[in-house]
């Protein structure tokens, strides 16, 4: 049995205090002075442990309050309130939503998965990766000591071309060429970013989590830097710009490299081969609605590993975009029946924002997947996208501390990974390699309401 | 005009007078870059002599408290007691020798709709307008480095 | 039969304020500097808002004013106070309150039962929450004119628990509901008591949960159910033999697949022999049984149940997979009288958020799939179908009734009306700030047993009578009527309110 994959994990304190949902409002004017006041019977003692934040003027009151409302129903003269906090409301957007990034700052503090108590508070169901649920096992199954014990539930993926037999010469020797294979302990690489202030810092802190997670990144060929030098063994290079420009050097060095694809993508492949045969070769294909014919095409044409994308929502591009996972699974399908499937690898990217879209991207098709935006959440991003329009940082991204950064984002990654795991030992499964378009052990919204709900009010 | 251009303002203000304030405050942002920061709140009344003095400790040469209407509070009185504040912080400020315009309540009219943007180019308009501040103060340094 | 001859009467309604000094409620009453103490107020307001005072009147209970509405009233305090010092606005803090399931308006009418036993009158929606889907989509569809007025005595809500047909006892309970497990040492000792306590007045049941059989329990044990569950703690001979009805669970719909864990703050010194564990360990209840890995292992523990106690009736709980319906029928085939079904959105205890969202599914779907399963089989008459799991309210109660349960299993409920605000932090620290789920000394004398009990007797009174209500404008005499009659229910996002013959509701 290969050794336990573990990221050790330990607090990495936030530069900003969390930006929380709601905010204190405690009035002293008309204070009794009672004996007892309710400040002091606060259980977290949040008006004890005060500070306040002066770059972004972050009240520890407001962060650390932890809303149980006891100060408020008990102070004599009613001047304790709360109200929703306008900041919290501005943290991303509709798909990003403030749950979502609250929820990985958390993570990527504690490295933790998030846990609480009194049931689940969010909506019934919802558009993309909300409209599906995942199985699990009543009794037969790996034990809980798969996740917290001695056994060992695996979630290392191969990422290349399979061969699916082997050839042999007449005297019995291998004909066959095996293509290069590269194994990631965890399903998860990361992608190139949708936009971020100056990414110099940002990139190495990528770099150096990357290293230690055993996961790659991918990078433009047009921001290789000296700096990287030292990574190469973790980077995917982009080929954004002639890649003629490709010294012999960092070929020799780099495992995959990714090229886009177009019209020249077999030529691409075949001159990055001559150069090193040992490279892998990953083609980025946007995702739009002929993706499953041209998967196929490539797929027969000798592609080792498409990596499909779609936009930061998990869309695709055109009108009336398809969102990535019902296209991943069409597309998965597809290769099923034409019986291909097992020899390419699938890795989806756009829109994976939490630790579920891990386990839901793999059930509907993808071996493994790109991650993105949350890498920059991990180190405390708003995604306010105002260095998209050219406006500073609210949280200093630019400068930030790639030790630091490298820290949370182990942090984060580990906490998906611990919830990967308890996804697939409440299902049974010991391996994520096994987790890959299983979705029979899922349930899908439009499925259940159709069985469900659809029929009713009408007499049978 | 020079000396109007290298003041740095920060604003406080209560999140009822602009439902959108982030989106409608961005191009200011772009526009003025650290020479002006807001912070929104969920009610002005939440403000306290402590945000306003380590406001101008840190780099503020004029900071606004904008308002709801007066009697338009959803605290009731959040609004009154932000006056309240402001005046107790305009009298700490004046003690260690510092005008008390650098602290500035702005009610906004009832009855009218704004955003934060217009609003705040109003006030960036205004003909007196109080210099840079002249102490030099830790917090200041810091705040500097980043223009 | 009816539910009065078995169990005899319902207990009374009694009015238990607030634990605290300002109950919460959606409208903000002040009065103002203007006041020159008449006490016009204080006279006028029929809900008790005010208080006289030695310099003004005291707003001691605004949670009770009825709000903006009060305005077409003669006794609308706000226009007839004579100097205008009374303002009246919706309260700024309740916006925080509550989430899209339990919203703000639920908690407060919650409270609102739980204080008076009858029904909310504070413009609060007591029937749906606002999660866009499930029960907070589904309507039941009235007839316009009911056909006949059937007197309420004459409505029965009870269920029988055994439909097996086996030689062992039937078991009545006067509602469709009973109380399921939460253990000692996730809440505390109090609020465990007071659920027993108010689950022994009404004639029903509540589950121990796994965490063992309190001594304090015991003269409540014809109304306790007992739970065997993976970790098996605090299981013993004597606890299978003193109640009516043994409970196996298998999984729970927080943590579908994934066991219990007791965090290592909350096993105090009392909790740890309870269980037989030592203080300040975290105790992790496994999955799954590590002795059933079949149908027929699961049937040889029935068996073991059985044989050590002769007249108990066995359920057995299980979470909510693909093939709910075939581990339904599983179950009934290992001689399970009840199959509790615990839906993915509901539990109380401490979970992690992947599994609380994503695994499995939740009960409005499992439900109906198993009730129809069982039809096909020709088993549905033969066992008692318990939903679980996000059951929030009355109407959520006779709505999972008419999909095909035959009762249903609640928590959430029941610490709500204990005042839970549901701020999701049971676990953190020295647990729940408001005394409800904590082992900590201090913190479990925040509340009274006498208090708690009837806080939970009065709000399953106020559903009782909406049950009753419901079943009473369907033209039904009986719960057991209202099983699987979909025909009655609409969801808003297949059917347009033109296209049903009724009203919406």
């Amino acid at each position: 049995m290969p050794p336990k994959y573990h990221i050790k994990t330990e607090p990495v304190p936030s530069r900003f205090p969390a930006i929380t949902r709601s905010g204190v409002i405690a009035w002293d004017e008309g204070c009794l002075k009672c004996h007892r006041c309710v400040k002091k019977d606060c259980v977290y003692k949040v008006y004890e442990k005060r500070s306040l934040e002066v770059r972004e003027m972050l009240d520890s009151l407001d962060t650390a309050c932890k809303d149980c409302f006891r100060c408020v129903q008990g102070c004599p003269q009613r001047l304790i309130q709360k109200g929703l906090n306008p900041q919290y409301k501005a943290l991303g957007d509709s798909y990003w939503t403030p749950e979502i990034i609250a929820a990985l700052w958390s993570q990527a503090e504690s490295g933790r998965i998030p846990v609480s108590g009194a049931g689940y508070g969010g909506p019934f169901a919802g558009p993309g990766f909300d409209a599906m649920w995942t199985d699990m096992s009543e009794i037969v199954r790996p034990t809980r000591d798969g996740i917290h014990g001695r056994e060992y539930i695996s979630t290392t993926v191969d990422i290349g071309r399979k061969v699916m037999a082997l050839e042999f010469d007449i005297a019995g020797r291998i004909t066959t060429t095996v293509p290069p294979l590269v194994e990631i302990p965890l399903p998860i690489i990361f992608d190139m970013l949708p936009w971020s202030p100056a990414r110099r810092q940002i990139t190495l802190a990528l770099l150096e989590a990357a290293q230690a997670l055993g996961t790659f990144v991918v990078m433009r060929q047009s921001e290789m830097s000296p700096d990287v030098a030292r990574y190469l063994a973790n980077v995917i290079l982009y080929i954004d710009g002639d890649m003629e420009d490709l010294r012999g050097e960092i070929l020799k060095n780099l495992l995959i490299i990714e090229i886009p694809d177009g019209d020249h993508v077999e030529e691409m492949q075949k001159f990055i081969k001559e150069k090193n045969s040992g490279t892998l070769v990953f083609i980025r294909m946007e995702l739009n609605p002929t993706s499953a014919e041209r998967a196929v095409k490539l797929t027969r044409d000798g592609a080792e590993v498409l990596h499909l994308v779609a936009d930061e929502y998990g869309l695709e591009k055109g009108k009336d975009p398809c969102f990535i996972k019902e296209r991943m699974r069409e597309i998965h399908g597809r290769l099923v029946e034409e019986g291909l499937r097992d020899e390419v690898t699938l890795i989806a990217s756009g829109g994976i924002a939490m630790a579920e879209h891990v386990a839901k991207i793999i059930i509907c098709g993808a071996d493994a997947l790109g991650v993105d935006i949350p890498l920059l959440v991990a180190m405390e991003c708003r995604v306010c996208r105002r260095c998209k329009e050219g406006i500073a940082c609210p949280v200093e991204l630019d400068s930030v501390d790639p030790l630091w950064g490298a820290e949370r984002i182990k942090n984060m990654v580990a906490a998906w990974h611990s919830q990967l795991l308890e996804v697939l030992g409440a299902m049974g499964i010991r391996e994520a390699r096994r987790l890959r378009g299983e979705m029979g052990r899922a349930m899908f919204f439009e499925d259940l309401e159709k069985e469900v709900f659809a029929s009713m009010g009408k007499r049978v | 005009m020079d000396q109007k251009k290298a003041a740095r303002v920060m604003i406080f203000f209560c999140q009822r007078i602009d439902a959108e304030q982030d989106a409608h405050r961005r191009l200011l942002e772009k526009e003025l870059g650290s020479q002006i920061k807001f912070f929104p709140l969920p009610c002005s009344g939440r403000i306290e002599p402590l945000h306003l003095m380590r406001a101008l400790e840190s780099g503020a040469d004029k900071v606004y408290v904008v308002t709801c209407p007066e009697g338009a509070c959803c605290y009731r009185e959040g609004n009154i007691r932000a006056r309240k504040r402001l005046a107790y912080a305009q009298r700490l400020i004046e003690e260690i020798g510092l005008a008390k315009e650098r602290l500035e309540l702005i009610h906004v009219p009832a009855g009218t709709t704004t955003t934060i943007d217009t609003l705040a180019r109003e006030l960036l308009a205004r003909e007196v307008f109080v210099g840079p501040l002249s102490v030099k103060a830790q917090g200041q340094e810091r705040q500097r480095r980043h223009i | 039969m009816s539910c009065k001859e078995d169990t005899g009467s319902y207990p009374k309604a009694q009015t238990m304020p607030s634990r605290f000094r300002h109950a919460l409620g959606k409208h903000r009453v002040t009065i103002g500097s203007a006041c020159n103490n008449c006490g016009h107020c204080v006279a006028l307001c029929p809900y008790g808002v005010y208080k006289a005072g030695s310099r003004r009147p005291k707003v001691i209970a605004e949670h009770l004013c009825l709000g903006l509405s009060c305005s077409q009233n003669e006794f609308y305090c706000v226009s007839r106070c004579p100097v205008q010092a009374i303002s009246l606005q919706l309260n700024p803090s309740f916006e925080v309150l509550g989430d899209r399931r339990w919203t703000a308006d639920l908690l407060a009418s919650t409270w609102h039962m739980a204080e008076t036993g009858r029904l909310p009158y504070q413009d609060l929606n007591y029937k749906i929450g606002d999660s866009g889907g499930g029960f907070d989509r589904i309507r039941f569809i009235f007839p316009k004119q009911s056909s006949k007025e059937i007197p309420d005595d004459a409505i029965s809500t009870a269920i029988e628990l055994n439909r097996s047909g086996d030689n062992r006892p039937n078991i009545a309970i006067p509602l469709p509901l009973y109380l399921g497990g939460m253990s000692f040492g996730s809440v505390s000792i109090v609020t465990m008591l007071a659920r027993v306590r108010a689950a022994a007045a009404l004639g029903t049941f509540c589950c121990t949960g796994e965490g063992g059989y309190p001594d304090e329990l015991v003269p409540y044990d014809d109304h306790v159910i007992t739970q065997v569950a993976t970790g098996l703690f605090g299981v013993r001979e004597e606890t299978i033999k003193r109640v009516r009805i043994v409970e196996f669970k298998y999984a729970q719909g927080a943590k579908p697949g994934l066991g219990g864990h007791l965090l290592g703050d909350k096993v105090t010194p009392a909790v740890a022999a309870m269980r037989e564990a030592v203080a300040g360990n975290a105790l992790f209840s496994p999955f799954p049984f590590h002795s059933v890995y079949s149908v027929e292992d699961h049937k040889k523990h029935v068996d073991w149940i059985k044989e050590i106690n002769h007249k108990a009736l066995v359920a057995v709980k299980v979470s909510t997979p693909t093939d709910v319906d075939m581990v339904v029928v599983g179950s009934f085939y290992a001689g399970a009288h009840i199959v509790q079904l615990d839906g993915s959105y509901g539990g109380t205890g401490a979970a992690p958020d992947i599994a609380k969202k994503n695994i499995a599914m939740p009960i409005e779907y499992a439900v109906p799939k198993v009730h129809t399963f069982l039809q096909a089989e020709g088993i549905r008459d033969k066992i008692t179908v318990i939903a679980s799991g996000g059951i929030r309210t009355a109407y959520d109660m006779a709505k999972i009734i008419a999909m095909g349960a035959d009762g249903v299993c609640l928590g959430t409920a029941d610490l709500v009306a204990l005042e839970c605000i549901r701020c999701h932090h049971c676990e953190s620290g020295r647990g729940c700030a408001r005394g409800i789920a904590t082992t900590d000394p201090a913190l479990t004398k925040l509340i009274e047993i006498e208090w708690a009990t009837q806080r939970i007797v009065n709000m399953y009174l106020a559903w009782q009578r909406q049950l009753t209500d419901i079943l009473k404008r369907l033209g039904m005499r009986n719960v057991t009527e209202l099983v699987g009659r979909f025909d009655l229910l609409a969801h808003l996002d297949y059917i347009k309110p033109d296209e049903v013959e009724g009203e919406l509701n």
